[in-house]
């Protein structure tokens, strides 16, 4: 977790170093690169800072030589002391000396080099005189200001002559402008992050002592609940796993399943029995091995045959044969591929082959397949299915999909953390179907006839990425698309097919390099935001604290001042509350209204007010003594209240961080966002990857709505499922060109195999 | 294009990342040590025909933009202005070219320690780096410094920056498609900063929490890469060609 944290705070340092120092009107960008390091040096013993500091400035001089290797040793000196700083809960005083004593050394050691490279200095120096002189020359030339020119001309002069105090002081003033500005915002930052604990969920996993034999297991009356929570998530679990064999975990978000799997990878439940012969070994040769969701994360070699043994201690990678691990998960001769060009299916796969590679004897893959494509999925899932007879591994596969669990050799269902029977085909369903048939948006005909004037048309557009370079990568060779008013368009292509560029391209985010893109005559890339484009990653796509901070920003009218559209906490209580005084309150006086009003309000009387602890624009009941649970919003909040029930999200939720809230709720939000400023076409880029069946179909008829009340939809996705009754045209992209353009063709009925019957119907189409 | 590999073989890809990484130390070390134009020679001369062996096609070098040579231009300008000897008449004008000689070597210069570091990059698979920074800094570990800690950190770092950049350029991308706020003001820059920072950090905080993850299903740190590549014959001869260009540069300021 520490490493991992150094290395990619190192990163974006890095990043932000180096365009700093490519980009001169760009320094700024520089200085924020203390951001980072103030993160590893806040949640992390100094050592970490130290490995972050060496590997931003290793990357950084690969990436653009000297220079912004010294500025990212700068600006993790900056970073790094108000990181330490905060973290000891020092304030001013502490920094103030921190600073004395860094500064100085800072200027010692650039001082330092320049007298040992010294006819570079005065290379460097000479050009700065030259140019000061040539200027003064120029300015003393014009009339009455030749004192002026002269006077800089003689201030340069003593600076260049003076160089080591001249440089000196500038290091030091540069430092502490640093300083301040790293202070202010590691501040805001670290303040919105504080929630924010370690994430690794496998922390507290015991690798166990002694001899590693993570098989047989047994678990009787097994209770887990996390620090904090309120419930169980595991309340009596009794489960045996003897025998290499394909055992489906299944069950709805919150059932247990994931913590099931961590208490098998090892982690001490909080009650209840583990039997097991010797240590669960996760990671150890011959112990349990874990394979996660989210691809990208999973794979941490740069090359493929890399990843394979990283991790293993060198004598034991040694006697590893990666092309045969390779050929096992069908991966064959790609060991020198970069990681970073593999699909999600193929990192996946990657992982399992990493996994191998230590010979597990009980393998956890915890919702390995839910952000993979069908036809990966289907290849992963028919490595998990070899695995018992071929390397008599026993394999937990967490899953939500029905069609999964039907090739396991057993299933077992959990639900509110207990196993259950007989629910298994009512909880996985075939989701999305039933619901959306009243709605009769997208279906035959009917829906065909509502479609309107063109509104977005795409003529023959290319792009390529990296034009005229060795790295040339075309992405869209002609494409033509013409997405009509009220009409829903489905786009499907493989990976690399430019699905993605082309939402670009639909944006207007990207300017083709040939061909026209234009939304109602007009180039898109000049009308940007009439065409709403939400990405996978809901996420990067909100970034106030709050639900109602995002959608009150996003649903301001243009008219208003940034002031009254996104009021910060500072406005907290605009109401005229018993904790707020008028107008804007420091920080400080923010701080203490979390704690005033429980204790010193008692004096109001009954009625609503703007509870400091919910958010602006929310009002909640006060009793007299106590907050009600009773909210409304004021008239402030009400567009945020609309915001949110466009969505169907709960209004409860306006008071949560971003990042309180699950992967589906995330992308309403952002969804809501997108709507307050009511698009003319919506282009989504794979709104379902990752969300389980309830939360899949809420969002399908949500979509199935939105077409309803009359908005086009793009949407990019290569999950078919009940994609039918919210998209009545398919575009099928392939190596950049439109391949088949049709109707939905309703996802094939799938033979699900009665559950529990082995290898009733292999996976693999 | 920055740090980018190019996609076909050559002799310098071959070598071992450790050969160039030293390599481009040392050059640097002597440019920086003695600017003047036998060391520009030398070394240029030998970072061309590097360039030429790695087959680098000119299509690799970024363009700049205009305001850069417009920048550059002026300086110049500036610089003639300036005026030192050795004066040339142009028809009623005499101008001093004699400061044009600095501004143009110190240019070189910059562009030669650019063009190096350049160079390793396109030569390099990232992937190599680390491992060969473990081997190259393994005399530090008498000093107890961490090194091995190190390299993992620099191979996890290489690891994660096409994520980052992916992650950015969504960011970047999210901001426009908001449009921008009607008024600008110190404090809305401010807020947008830490808007902007914060999204990007919790998206990174959450990254290094599952490569966490993943490191603790790998049973912790270890091996770096599938093969243990050391310096061979040829390493030693591009490092010879590194020592005699510098030597040659040395001999040629004496003279």
């Amino acid at each position: 977790m520490e490493v991992a944290t150094a290395a990619v705070m190192a990163a974006m340092a890095t990043v932000l170093s180096v365009l700093g120092w490519l980009l001169p009107h760009a320094t700024v960008v520089q200085a924020l690169g203390a951001v980072p390091f103030g993160v590893v040096a806040h949640r992390h013993r100094p050592r970490a800072l130290v490995a972050s500091t060496v590997a931003a400035m290793v990357v950084s001089f690969l990436a653009a030589g000297t220079g912004p290797a010294l500025s990212a040793l700068n600006v993790a000196v900056v970073g790094g002391l108000v990181g330490d700083v905060k973290r000891r809960g020092r304030g001013v005083p502490t920094l103030a000396v921190g600073a004395l004593i860094a500064g100085p050394a800072l200027a010692a050691c650039s001082d330092g080099l320049l007298l040992l490279f010294s006819s570079s200095r005065k290379l460097a120096l000479a050009q700065v005189r030259n140019v000061a002189h040539g200027a003064a020359r120029v300015v003393g030339g014009l009339p009455g200001l030749a004192g002026t020119a002269s006077a800089i001309d003689r201030g340069v002069g003593a600076a260049v002559a003076w160089w080591w105090l001249t440089v000196g002081a500038f290091l030091m003033a540069s430092f502490l402008i640093g300083l301040v500005a790293a202070w202010v915002l590691l501040g805001g930052v670290l303040d919105r992050m504080a929630w924010m604990g370690g994430d690794d969920r496998l922390d507290g996993v015991d690798p166990g002592a002694g001899p590693v034999a993570p098989l047989p297991v047994r678990l009787r009356g097994v209770r887990h609940r996390y620090p904090g929570a309120a419930g169980d998530a595991l309340a009596g679990v009794h489960l045996a796993l003897e025998r290499p064999e394909l055992l489906a975990l299944v069950g709805a978000n919150g059932s247990g399943k994931s913590t099931l799997a961590r208490v098998l990878a090892g982690t001490p439940p909080t009650a209840g029995n583990v039997e097991r012969p010797g240590a669960a070994g996760i990671g150890r040769p011959g112990g349990t091995a874990v394979v996660a969701q989210r691809p990208e994360t999973q794979v941490l070699g740069v090359r493929v045959a890399d990843d394979v043994v990283w991790g293993l201690p060198s004598d034991v990678a040694a006697g590893v044969d990666v092309d045969a691990l390779l050929v096992e998960v069908g991966l064959d001769g790609m060991g020198g591929r970069e990681t970073a060009t593999l699909s999600g299916g193929e990192l996946q796969r990657l992982a399992l082959a990493a996994g191998l590679a230590r010979r597990p004897a009980l393998l956890l893959s915890d919702e390995s397949t839910a952000m993979v494509d069908p036809a990966g999925r289907a290849a992963l899932m028919q490595v998990l299915r070899r695995l018992p007879s071929s390397f008599g591994t026993a394999v937990v596969h967490v899953t939500h999909r029905a069609d999964e669990a039907a090739v396991a050799d057993r299933v077992v269902q959990l639900a509110d953390g207990r196993v259950v029977h007989g629910l298994v085909d009512e909880l996985l369903g075939t989701p999305a179907a039933a619901p959306l048939a009243g709605l009769g948006v997208g279906r035959g005909a009917g829906s065909r006839g509502r479609r309107g004037g063109a509104v977005v048309e795409l003529r023959a557009v290319h792009h390529t990425y990296a034009a005229g370079t060795p790295w040339a990568q075309p992405a869209l060779r002609g494409v033509d698309l013409t997405v009509h008013d009220g009409e829903g368009v489905l786009v499907v292509g493989g990976n690399g097919s430019g699905k993605s560029t082309l939402a670009w391209v639909l944006a207007g985010l990207l300017r083709p390099d040939a061909g026209s893109a234009t939304v109602a005559g007009v180039p898109i890339a000049e009308r940007i935001g009439d065409v709403a484009l939400g990405f996978q990653h809901a996420r990067l796509q909100l970034w106030r604290p709050t639900v109602a901070d995002e959608l009150r920003a996003a649903t301001r009218a243009p008219d208003d001042g940034p002031g009254s559209g996104a009021p910060r906490p500072s406005s907290w209580g605009s109401g005229g509350t018993p904790a707020s005084a008028a107008g804007r309150r420091s920080g400080r006086a923010m701080l203490r209204s979390l704690v005033a009003p429980a204790a010193g309000s008692a004096a109001y009387g009954e009625g609503w007010y703007a509870d400091p602890r919910s958010v602006a624009g929310w009002q909640r009941r006060w009793d007299g003594e106590h907050w009600t649970g009773d909210t409304r919003p004021d008239a402030d909040g009400d567009r945020v209240w609309a915001a949110l029930r466009t969505v169907g999200l709960d209004p409860s939720v306006a008071g949560r961080s971003l990042d309180h809230l699950s992967g589906g709720q995330l992308r309403r939000v952002a969804l809501a966002a997108l709507l307050a400023r009511s698009p003319k076409v919506l282009v989504l880029d794979e709104p379902l990857a990752g969300l389980d069946p309830p939360s899949r179909r809420s969002l399908l008829q949500l979509l199935a709505g939105l077409r309803a009340g009359g908005t086009a939809l793009v949407v990019i996705s290569h999950d078919l499922e009940g994609m039918d009754a919210v998209c009545d045209r398919t575009v099928a992209l392939d190596h950049g060109r439109v391949v088949d353009a049709g109707s939905v063709a309703a996802e094939p009925d799938r033979p699900v195999a009665p559950f529990g019957v082995p290898g009733a119907r292999v996976v693999a189409r | 294009m920055l740090l980018r590999v190019l996609p076909w073989p050559s002799p310098v890809r071959g070598l071992w990342a450790g050969t160039k990484l030293v390599a481009v130390v040392a050059l640097a070390a002597a440019l920086s040590f003695e600017p003047t134009w036998p060391t520009i020679g030398v070394i240029g001369t030998l970072l061309f025909v590097t360039a030429r062996l790695a087959r680098v096609p000119r299509s690799a070098v970024p363009r700049p933009p205009l305001w850069f040579w417009l920048i550059t231009l002026a300086g110049a300008a500036l610089t003639v202005a300036s005026g030192s000897a050795p004066y040339v008449t142009l028809g009623p004008v005499q101008v001093g070219f004699g400061d044009l000689e600095l501004y143009v070597r110190f240019s070189v210069l910059a562009a030669l320690l650019l063009g190096g570091s350049a160079l390793v990059a396109w030569t390099t698979d990232l992937g190599e780096v680390a491992p060969a920074l473990a081997r190259l800094w393994a005399p530090l570990r008498w000093l107890r410094l961490p090194v091995d800690e190190w390299a993992v950190v620099v191979a996890l770092t290489v690891r994660s920056l096409p994520l980052l950049f992916e992650e950015l350029r969504t960011l970047l991308a999210a901001r426009r498609l908001r449009g921008r706020a009607p008024t600008r003001t110190l404090d809305s820059l401010l807020e947008e900063a830490i808007d902007l920072m914060t999204a990007a950090l919790a998206a990174s905080v959450r990254r290094a929490g599952e490569m966490g993850e993943a490191i603790t299903a790998r049973g912790g740190t270890g091996t770096l890469a599938a093969v243990d590549r050391r310096p061979g014959r040829a390493d030693a001869a591009a490092l010879g060609a590194v020592a005699l260009a510098i030597g040659a540069s040395v001999g040629a300021n004496l003279l």
